[in-house]
């Protein structure tokens, strides 16, 4: 198993390499400065060097996303190891620099401090923030070395501002974007294509090129007075036609431009078809010409577009296998044409006014499904959440007055105390015998420790967030002790507690949300299982280019998704963030199972990415895993939403299998379907045998058991609609997106 | 498709370098999983072996996580292709899918606490029963650092792991004792 094309040096510690910044020689003209002749200091060469260069950090902060600005040099060096690319902290500016005093003082937690009285930028709202001296970690200062070969791709976002260039490794990692508030990104990829092969992403959309190692035999610098291919493309100097000049593949580019749709037809048809007929073996070419051929063919800006325009008829495609041969992958066809995606936006979020305007004199909600449309599409003002998610919930009946809803709480008041006094008075002597007791509790009590303990509320030995986490975990696994307390559950609560602050009543939305969810958590993973199947199965009919691009990765199983789907999407969110999308999933809109439409999305913004950096199974983890914290919501949720109206039209779920038919929460079709719109059962033996009896849609099947107490009302049920009502669902629906168009 | 080597000592620290232009030296990948009871360290041994890092509160895994770390042996350059999963018993059913494969387990214990000993024995069982056959497994006691609280003889794991051809250290993610050291352990092994 010698794999010599990944090898990885995440080399963090600041090695032998000791740069001095003296100006080099021949400084061109522009900020960040390209030496071509080496000088030469102690062992290690400065290629280039760009000062103000800052890393970006993303963390959760208190209440919504914070961005930290680290400022530092960018360089490119080399010794007689290896060329490598360097970021430094600016150690003088950090310690000297900024004599101001900031405006804000934020107390970050271990995690996220530094040490020497430092200050950063954060982006929103709050200009400078001071991080105060702690020395137990010093993450954010930590210098980043990486071996050029390791670069398998950037990204140049073409309308960031500032500009920023952001780094994929050869392993699936995704570096920090480096921000340029002085000199460019694109400074820095001319200092690179000296040493790099560059070349402009297949796709060509999202600033994505691909890297490649320069044969040491060919010319490594372009002839004078001519920027390299990579940098002329992306700095517009040159049209993609004239990049290309390499005589052996100009006929064929020749052909392609006069006939593109008929040439790629060809040439592809020709090779998937020696494929399948055996005439090749599937595992060909080794890391070869034709995949050259292929890129070079592809990279072209405009057979790109017609190549789109036709996608449908020409997807086959290949990836790399672990041994370097590409294996060709095919999507398989479902017979069914979607309609184009509609263009959907994001509302405002329920305002205190607009809720009062719901509720009668008593307190009864007048229109329930107005407030679900409002909620799905901008959220809860954090100030009425206490108010209005009991009721989307279901804690209370929307139909209950104001009366009814506090007489109840106070019953849920004794029933929440009966239960805690219950596990709060087992001793440790009764523990002994009590081992279910005893396993739930110290499971508990690792967990608690661990959760999010870098936000003001869970911070510090003992912290009352941490302590009320603890209770209510507690008091839930004597409430449910089939269930009992499982790793992800403290993920769920953590934000409900953190925005009501209110032990009893953060209690009762865990509650009713944990009937949503309960099934993720069982002992079987039965519910996971048919979960990460079913996203496979819609990713199949949304987007059977990535979802063959999966299998043939071995990647069907959508592992890769677990944490997402188990712990909605909690992790990779800030707090904020989650409970807005939280709040449009608990309103059942616009069907069942949405939520998986919110990981289709994710997958659909980095799908490119992930095909065109060629990962594989555990790269892809890597690169999803790293996905956290980075991830767009509104753009994720309107993307979601509008994939899930492509595929629910009458039109098209006419046509659907029945095995599409029971996620979108539709009654099974009796006539056997015809034999072009059967889905492939994904070979993988991972998503469990197949039930022959669907089960509905993936969550809650348990529904609100016990709930004894009077959980009562579980009007919501929403994500798990019978599949009876989704005409009216349907026609309420389009009301809400008329509205808000 | 040219040879790589890293460049510099690394972490590992046991490396020695090579000059640009020699031949090339050998290039080692192996997949490595870790398992181990919940909470025992098991991200923190990685995050510490890839990063040299050590956070107080790290977070649970869920799912798992993927990691690499690449270190010279030698003449030998060695990528760990490391896999970190969930320990928690209820996602037990997903550890076949991290463990197939594998050339290489670091099956982790916590040296306060005596049942994840005894779970590290029944990871340990289920290795040999359904793992690659050629599979070399550690056993890593760790949290060495809170021997105060000490729950598992450290001669009782030991004589354990000799009887079942394990690897085995004692090993602190907090304060990095032995924790490059039993992955390179493992490389000098394999």
């Amino acid at each position: 198993m010698l794999n010599v094309n990944k090898s990885s040096l995440w080399n963090f510690r600041n090695q032998q390499a000791r740069i001095h910044s003296t100006s080099p020689k021949n400084s061109q003209n522009m900020e960040g400065s390209l030496s071509p002749d080496l000088h030469h200091d102690c062992e290690t060469d400065m290629k280039f060097e760009q000062r103000g260069v800052c890393q970006k950090f993303s963390v959760n902060g208190k209440r919504r996303k914070e961005t930290i600005l680290i400022p530092g040099h960018l360089s490119i060096t080399e010794n007689k190891y290896g060329e490598y690319i360097e970021w430094k902290p600016d150690e003088s500016k950090l310690k000297n620099g900024n004599t101001e005093a900031s405006s804000t003082s934020q107390n970050f937690g271990s995690k996220y401090g530094a040490s020497g009285g430092i200050q950063f930028h954060a982006s929103k709202g709050d200009g400078r923030v001071e991080i105060k001296p702690e020395t137990s970690s010093k993450e954010f200062l930590r210098p980043i070395k990486i071996e050029l070969p390791e670069i398998r791709s950037f990204i140049v976002p073409p309308k960031a501002v500032p500009r920023e260039i952001i780094f994929i490794l050869s392993d699936g990692t995704t570096l920090n974007p480096f921000i340029f508030e002085r000199g460019s990104p694109e400074n820095l990829v001319i200092a690179l294509e000296r040493s790099l092969r560059i070349t402009k992403s297949r796709s060509n959309s999202n600033g994505l090129y691909m890297v490649g190692l320069r044969k040491e035999s060919a010319p490594t610098m372009p002839p004078s007075g001519v920027l390299p291919q990579g940098v002329a493309e992306i700095l517009g100097v040159l049209p993609p036609e004239h990049a290309h000049n390499v005589g052996q593949i100009w006929g064929f580019m020749k052909e392609m431009k006069n006939d593109p749709y008929a040439t790629a037809c060809t040439t592809l048809a020709k090779f998937g078809h020696m494929a399948l007929n055996g005439e090749l073996p599937i595992n060909v070419f080794p890391g070869g010409s034709s995949h050259q051929m292929a890129d070079s063919v592809l990279r072209n800006g405009k057979l790109e577009e017609s190549l789109n325009s036709d996608a449908n008829e020409l997807e086959a495609d290949y990836t790399t296998n672990e041994e370097g041969y590409e294996v060709i992958f095919k999507p398989e066809k479902m017979g069914v044409e979607l309609p184009p995606l509609t263009k959907t936006f994001r509302g405002q979020p329920l305002s205190q006014e607009q809720w009062l305007n719901y509720l009668d004199r008593d307190g009864r909600i007048s229109n329930m499904n107005e407030i679900r449309k409002i909620v799905f599409y901008g959220g809860v003002e954090p100030m009425i959440r206490k108010h209005v998610w009991p009721i989307l919930l279901g804690v209370y009946d929307s139909k209950s007055t104001y009366e009814e809803r506090q007489y109840q709480f106070s019953e849920k008041t004794c029933y929440y105390n009966r239960m805690k006094m219950q596990w709060a008075t087992v001793s440790e002597d009764q523990e002994e015998r009590f081992s279910p007791f005893r396993d739930f509790k110290s499971l508990i009590e690792k967990d608690v420790s661990r959760t999010d303990r870098t936000l003001d509320y869970f911070k510090g030995e003992n912290s009352r967030g941490t302590d009320i986490l603890r209770n209510i975990l507690m008091t839930y696994m004597m409430y449910n002790f089939n269930l009992g307390y499982v790793q992800g559950m403290s993920d769920i609560l953590a934000p409900i507690l953190m925005e009501t602050q209110d032990e009893i009543l953060a209690f009762w939305v865990f509650v009713k949300f944990m009937d949503l969810i309960e099934t993720n958590f069982e002992m079987s993973q039965e519910g996971m299982q048919r979960q990460l199947k079913d996203s496979y199965t819609l990713l199949q009919l949304v987007d059977p280019k990535f979802s063959a691009y999966l299998e043939a990765c071995d990647a069907s199983n959508m592992y890769f998704a677990f944490r997402w789907l188990l712990i909605w999407f909690k992790r990779e969110f800030t707090f904020q963030d989650t409970l807005i999308l939280w709040e449009a999933l608990w309103t059942g809109l616009p069907g069942p199972n949405f939520h998986l439409f919110i990981g289709l999305s994710i997958l659909e913004q980095h799908s490119t990415t992930i095909m065109e950096n060629k990962f594989g199974l555990s790269e892809i983890l890597r690169h999803v895993n790293d996905l956290a914290m980075r991830i767009d919501l509104e753009l994720t949720l309107t993307r979601a939403e509008a994939m899930y109206l492509q595929v629910s039209p009458p039109e098209v779920t006419d046509k659907l299998p029945n095995k599409l038919r029971v996620i979108l929460g539709l009654p099974e079709k009796e006539e056997p379907l015809n034999e072009t719109m059967e889905i492939v059962e994904d070979t993988d033996g991972a998503a469990s045998s197949s039930q022959s009896t669907p089960l509905h849609t993936s969550n809650a099947e348990a529904g609100p058991s016990s709930s004894s107490g009077g959980g009562d009302g579980v009007e919501v049920s929403g994500v798990q609609r019978s599949s009876g009502s989704d005409s009216s669902l349907e026609r309420q629906y389009e009301m809400g997106v008329n509205q808000f168009m | 498709m040219a040879n790589r080597q890293s460049g510099g000592s690394n972490t590992a620290g046991g490396g020695a370098q090579r000059p640009n232009g020699a031949p090339q030296n050998k290039i080692c990948q192996f997949k490595l999983v870790l398992l181990g009871e919940s909470a025992v360290g098991k991200s923190s041994l990685v995050l510490r072996f890839v990063k040299g890092q050590f956070h107080e509160y790290q977070e649970s895994t869920i799912g798992a996580a993927f990691l690499t770390q690449t270190v010279m042996l030698d003449d030998t350059t060695v990528k760990f292709e490391i896999w970190d999963t969930a320990g928690q018993e209820r996602y037990h059913s997903l550890a076949p899918m991290y463990y197939r494969g594998a050339q290489a387990a670091i099956v982790v214990y916590d040296i306060t606490n005596q049942e994840t000993f005894a779970r590290a024995k029944t990871w340990v069982k289920e290795l040999q029963r359904q793992a690659s056959p050629n599979i070399v497994i550690a056993l890593a006691g760790n949290k060495s650092d809170l021997s105060a609280k000490r729950m598992v003889d450290h001669d009782e794991a030991y004589a354990y792991a000799d009887e079942n051809g394990l690897l085995f250290m004692e090993t602190s993610a907090k304060t990095a004792m032995n924790v490059t050291d039993i992955f390179l352990a493992i490389g000098m092994f394999l």
